[in-house]
């Protein structure tokens, strides 16, 4: 495509900003339409942990998703896992942000023999499969992390990251900017088009001329994509997460058991999030519902407590939720042109994972809006797959 | 050292402005949808002024709150940072009061709790800004008080206040048992430890009527009001914006400095 074309980015999320700070590395400057600020909604509130593809594998395939389901985009996840050393100290050149990446190696302990007994089995298969996992008896863990619960029987090791979210977002709006990309505060409420070009993006008030329109609206994807006639189904679900001061810092793993996720911050401070059985406890909110709730707070501070006792003494600062974007069925995103336009892209179900998978989702889709192909195959996650 | 502290229960004065409005046929104003109340910011600086003389020389502290739709996870922050009971004035014929009514239900129910060396106000409520409660109550109950503190210190039976004025801060001594209104100057207050709001979470207030009081619900509320809201209205704020133009910077402020002198500002 010619430099020229107007390329508009409709969410200022992690993924349109990722977009745009990929198109922008390309020479492509872009313009975010954006209804609130970067990152106000989930992606400036997320845990903002990078995970070893391992973990999905094991904690979500299998349990939550059919085995096998996530291959097409297993790779997004080593792609994020291995570019985020390098993209933090591009984005603190380029962006002027600290994100704050740090190591962050995750232990999912375990307290229950039976859950013991299936893991073992699925990491030596695992391990079989070439990928890094590793057990932990439970005296190794205590090692590691004095202070957890005497009753613990173990814990999966995984290498993992982390950032800060809001910082994170930030620095590829900031990166991307110092290229050329803008940004306008406004509400999408249409499109206008000719044919099956869509020709400007019309908002509450006013509206701004496109050649490209990408859809980057994450739990509101549905919204965008019903102005167009192809209104793709999403799952809205809430997460909830706290935020505390310690008054000592925490060993710096990522505490994981089967009620909640302790996360050290680099800054020192700590996140508590909501964990289930098997992986992210997600709830399914209407409405757009962003509202924390006492429920969530509350089992959140007991089973906290109860994994990590000295938590009892940290202050509670902030208790906040985001909304997350999935597809009705499994968890894989959807990536690529919308059916029946000539020059509308759509970047929607990216989950929990947008963070992520946000260094993989804006090279593809920058790649796919500037040459027109990528380097991999990305049918399977293609828009196309619905109609 | 028994302490007493009010605490309000009002609409977030965080809240956007353009959330707020107004029904002008009952002269009140519409609580803004899906946003939480909170406890009135200088009334947890009066939590805070108590249990800061908890930490130092021990002591039991009272939360005391009044209304209806009192929200258990809001009204029960005192709880949580660290007092040690709370007692509700919950019933319909206690709301809808002015200062006067609002203050006489607060100092009969300290009256029935009977033992206090102190008595703790925010300076005034986020919502009405009236800044009358904490007064009115020393009056009803033939206290001292002392408004507007910044610090307390306690030796000897008399409390040492800094109150703050228009230009810095005067120290009052006074003799206990009294009643302190509390202003932000004092700090921030704290945050609640996971530990203090699980307690707080198992805690039940308790909860008081008019009866239990000794008053007559024709005494406090909206009957026993002693003012008459005649209109509320939300003001039109006007604000004017020119833009100064220049060539370079440097010319658009010596345009901006000259618009300023012309305005006699500089």
């Amino acid at each position: 495509m010619s430099p020229k074309k107007e390329v508009v980015i409709i969410g200022g999320g992690v993924c349109g900003c990722s977009i745009a700070y990929h198109l922008a590395k390309q020479g492509v400057p872009s313009q975010i339409i954006e209804r609130d600020a970067i990152a106000s909604q989930a992606s400036g509130k997320a845990w903002a942990v990078i995970s070893a593809p391992a973990r999905i594998l094991l904690f979500f395939e299998d349990t939550v998703v059919p085995r096998g389901s996530m291959q097409p985009c297993l790779s997004f996840f080593e792609e994020g896992f291995h570019r985020f050393p390098q993209l933090a100290l591009e984005l603190k050149e380029e962006g002027g942000v600290d994100i704050e990446h740090g190591e962050l190696p995750c232990l999912s302990v375990i307290f229950q023999e039976s859950e013991e007994r299936y893991l073992k089995e699925r990491l030596s298969q695992l391990a079989n499969e070439g990928f890094e996992v590793s057990w932990l008896e439970a005296d190794e863990v205590k090692a590691r992390i004095p202070d957890i619960n005497p009753g613990v029987r173990g814990a999966v090791f995984f290498p993992g990251q982390q950032v800060e979210p809001y910082k994170y977002v930030l620095s590829l709006f900031q990166a991307a900017e110092a290229r050329g990309a803008s940004i306008k505060q406004g509400e999408v409420v249409g499109f206008r088009y000719q044919g099956s070009k869509v020709t400007a993006v019309t908002l509450a008030k006013g509206e701004v001329e496109a050649d490209v329109v990408v859809l980057a609206m994450g739990p509101w994807s549905g919204q965008g994509t019903s102005w167009l006639g192809k209104e793709i189904p999403v799952i809205v679900r809430r997460e909830q997460c706290l935020k505390v001061e310690v008054p000592q810092r925490l060993p710096p793993y990522r505490l994981l058991n089967n009620q909640v996720a302790i996360i050290p911050k680099v800054n020192g401070t700590v996140v508590l999030g909501r964990t289930g059985a098997h992986d992210v406890v997600h709830e399914e909110v209407v409405n757009f519902d962003d509202r924390p709730t006492e429920e969530a707070k509350t089992s959140i501070m007991s089973a906290a407590v109860d994994l990590f006792p000295k938590l009892e003494e940290a202050k509670l600062v902030e208790h906040r939720a985001g909304l997350e974007a999935w597809q009705p069925n499994g968890g894989l995103p959807m990536l690529g042109c919308l059916p029946g336009w000539d020059n509308v892209y759509l970047a929607a179900w990216l989950a929990t994972w947008g963070i992520q998978w946000s260094p993989a989702v804006g090279r593809v889709m920058a790649d796919l809006i500037v040459k027109g192909h990528t380097e991999e195959s990305i049918e399977p996650l293609s828009p196309a797959r619905l109609w | 050292m028994n302490m007493i502290v009010c605490v309000k229960q009002v609409l977030d004065p965080e809240a956007p402005p353009a959330s707020f409005k107004i029904d002008p046929s009952s002269n009140k104003v519409v609580p803004p949808p899906g946003v939480s109340p909170v406890i009135s910011p200088f009334d947890e600086q009066a939590v805070e002024a108590a249990l800061r003389i908890k930490d130092s020389q021990g002591g039991k502290i009272t939360a005391i709150s009044l209304g209806t739709n009192l929200l258990r996870e809001v009204v029960k922050k005192p709880l949580s940072m660290g007092a040690d009971e709370l007692i509700l004035l919950e019933d319909e014929a206690f709301t809808e009061g002015d200062s006067w009514s609002t203050a006489y239900a607060l100092a009969m129910a300290i009256k029935i709790i009977g033992e206090y060396d102190l008595i703790f106000c925010g300076r005034q409520a986020a919502d009405w800004d009236a800044g009358q409660i904490g007064s009115g109550i020393a009056e009803i109950l033939g206290l001292p008080s002392v408004t507007v503190a910044k610090k307390i210190d306690i030796t000897n039976g008399k409390a040492r206040v800094e109150r703050v004025t228009a230009d810095g801060y005067e120290v009052v001594e006074v003799s206990l048992p009294a009643l302190i209104t509390v202003s932000n100057e004092l700090g921030e207050p704290r945050y609640a430890t996971l530990k203090g709001i699980m307690a707080a979470g198992k805690k039940q207030p308790t909860i008081w009527k008019p009866a239990d009081i000794g008053v007559e619900p024709s005494q406090i509320g909206a009957a026993g009001r002693r003012t008459k809201l005649l209109k509320l209205f939300q003001p039109v704020l006007e604000g004017k914006c020119e833009i100064i133009e220049g060539e370079s910077p440097e010319e658009a402020a010596v345009n901006l400095a000259l618009k300023l002198r012309e305005a006699k500002i500089i």
